[in-house]
């Protein structure tokens, strides 16, 4: 075809791309997870109850505390939930509790609380243990701890599609936007540095009113989050993120009735396994057990 | 539906909703806009805070990111309390580096219905949206109620009212051809990241986006099949030009992690069809965009 009336030429248009690059979770485009998983699976520990919300939204915090040692249980397959938790800490340890206080929907006080009586227990001191979300790098029990335990609500996220537990570590960093591009594509590079290499013991992502879409500045409003009154456990964080981003995906579809995969798309899972080999993001190699209240499970 | 504006002085729930305007925000600089003491029953709590470019991190975890890649430069934001104290509203107001760009930043997230406040606004779910001049605002009630719907429009009328107007909706926008597009999917930018969550189009900056390009998205229906059309001028034809052969070269190396689409160039013009190939029809469609380019 010869120029055209407006003058332009579309000889000089050219195709590219197939258009078939990979779907992953939340529509990520990103190839790696069409491989096999090698080695054995990651364990995902997902716990529902109920009855840990009233219809006003209240907490049972006992129940609660409950559901964290029995999925810390189920986790490491123990005996009891004490005999778990001595699993995920030493007494010799120090203990670092990583929460989050974004105020919308932050990280349930009393969810820090069980943690902390169960390190406790396990023979922690308690001088050696603390909780704190963006004071870490100043907190001097943060500075000089061998045992992390990371804990946060799941939701969505303008910037990486969802804030996830591999996020939650972010203020480890002095420069958090350094991580912020390509949708906070390197945020599994952050946990190589020295202050969280090996030292991540339990990855707790809270589900129990997960946010599943955000408006405005604040990304936040009261009608994107449901009762969803579960945890997801586990020790490989890019298991966790995966097995809760693929629920928040499926009430997305569900609540907008279409496909409605998170946007932009939360690819720093999937990268974080095929890039930074921090765990599994493909489903097939997550050993998922379910426990508890079944409905509306979206998994 | 398109809401109906509101005025000060309009009746809600039984009061009169005042707009006393006050010195309160004015101060930082002689173009701060202020705010409402008082609207209706609810009452402004505390200072007008200001935020940079560094502690809007702090301010709005998870968004400020959206802000900077429009050229933020400040925000200002207000409280408002209800009558009982048991409800809250919170006023933000964004200067970004241009009306452009506050209308750029407006265009990323407005589904809604459509009201008159600023040069263009929209409210859902108890959030009000506009731009006026080089001003983004964002209203949002913590309650639900008419009570407090009534009053963010009412504030967002009085603060938009108080802006410096100015500017135009970005022209490139007129080189979306309307057949078949959604006029809500409409969106301005000059970030990879922002255009990637309207239309994947791979990590790299692909079409090298920065501050000195603009760019507009549109999603279409074409006979049932959705595409999305992207308009980019460049500062000038040889960063144009460069633009088009990374693509070409980008196609030639990683064409499988690249989504499918077509694209063409006139001038200082890049644009992109991306979705499966329609044909002429795409082809056409792009023609449009970029007929007339100098």
């Amino acid at each position: 075809m010869s120029t055209s009336k407006s003058g332009v030429d579309r000889r000089q248009f050219f195709r590219i791309g197939s258009g078939a690059a990979a779907a992953g979770i939340l529509g990520a485009r990103v190839s790696s997870t069409e491989d096999p998983p090698s080695g054995p699976k990651s364990r995902v520990v997902l716990i529902r109850e109920r009855h840990v919300l009233d219809d006003e939204g209240r907490l049972d915090e006992a129940l609660l505390h409950d559901m964290v040692n029995r999925a810390v249980q189920s986790l490491f397959e123990a005996d009891s939930p004490s005999e778990a938790w001595k699993r995920v800490v030493s007494p010799g340890d120090v203990v670092g509790i990583k929460t989050n206080v974004w105020r919308h929907l932050p990280t349930p006080p009393a969810l820090e609380d069980a943690i902390r009586s169960e390190v406790v227990a396990a023979g922690v001191e308690p001088e050696n243990l603390a909780v704190d979300d963006r004071g870490v790098r100043t907190n001097p029990v943060f500075q000089r701890a061998t045992a992390l335990i990371n804990v946060r609500p799941m939701r969505t996220h303008n910037w990486s599609g969802l804030g996830t537990c591999l996020k939650n570590m972010i203020m480890f960093v002095p420069r958090p936007p350094e991580y912020h591009g390509d949708s906070c594509a390197p945020l599994g590079a952050m946990w190589k540095l020295p202050e969280l290499e090996g030292k991540v013991r339990l990855n707790i992502l809270v589900m129990l009113t997960p946010q599943f879409h955000g408006v405005g500045p604040h990304s936040f409003s009261k009608d994107y989050v449901w009762p969803y009154r579960g945890l997801i456990v586990g020790i490989d964080p890019v298991a966790v993120d995966a097995t809760g981003a693929r629920i928040i995906r499926a009430k997305r579809d569900l609540y907008f009735g279409e496909p409605s995969p998170v946007s932009p798309p939360a690819h720093h899972i999937e990268l974080a396994d095929s890039r930074y080999g921090l765990g599994h993001a493909a489903p097939e190699a997550i050993d998922l057990v379910r426990f508890g209240w079944q409905e509306d499970l979206l998994i | 539906m398109r809401l109906q504006s509101l005025v000060c002085g309009l009746l809600v729930a039984g009061t009169t909703v005042g707009c006393g305007m006050s010195p309160r925000g004015r101060g930082v600089g002689v173009t701060d806009p202020g705010f409402p003491e008082r609207v209706g029953d609810w009452t402004a709590e505390g200072v007008t805070e200001t935020y940079d470019t560094e502690t809007i991190y702090d301010y709005i975890d998870g968004h400020a990111e959206v802000y900077l890649a429009y050229g933020m430069r400040r925000c200002l934001s207000q409280r408002y309390l209800a009558p009982d104290g048991k409800g809250e509203i919170v006023v933000d107001l964004f200067e970004m580096a241009s009306p452009a760009d506050a209308f750029g930043v407006f265009s990323h997230d407005r589904a809604g219905d459509e009201i008159a406040v600023g040069q263009g606004g929209v409210y859902r779910h108890g959030w009000l949206s506009f731009w006026e001049g080089s001003w983004n605002g964002s209203i949002y009630a913590s309650t639900d109620g008419e009570d407090a719907e009534h009053a963010v429009i009412a504030i967002g009328e009085a603060v938009s009212k108080e802006l410096p107007g100015g500017g135009e909706v970005p022209t490139l926008v007129n080189r979306l051809p309307q057949q078949g597009l959604d006029p809500a999917s409409v969106c301005f930018l000059r970030s990879v990241q922002i255009l990637n969550a309207h239309v994947w189009v791979g990590s790299d900056n692909l079409f090298e986006l920065g501050p000195e390009t603009e760019a507009v998205v549109g999603a279409y229906d074409l006979d049932g099949l959705a595409i999305h059309l992207l308009v980019i001028r460049y500062p000038d034809d040889a960063s144009a030009a460069r633009a088009e052969a990374r693509v070409r070269d980008s196609a030639a190396t990683s064409a499988a992690g690249l989504p499918a689409m077509t694209v063409g160039r006139a001038g200082d013009l890049v644009a992109a069809m991306i979705g499966p190939d329609i044909g002429e029809a795409g082809d056409a469609l792009i023609e449009q965009a970029l007929g007339g380019a100098r």
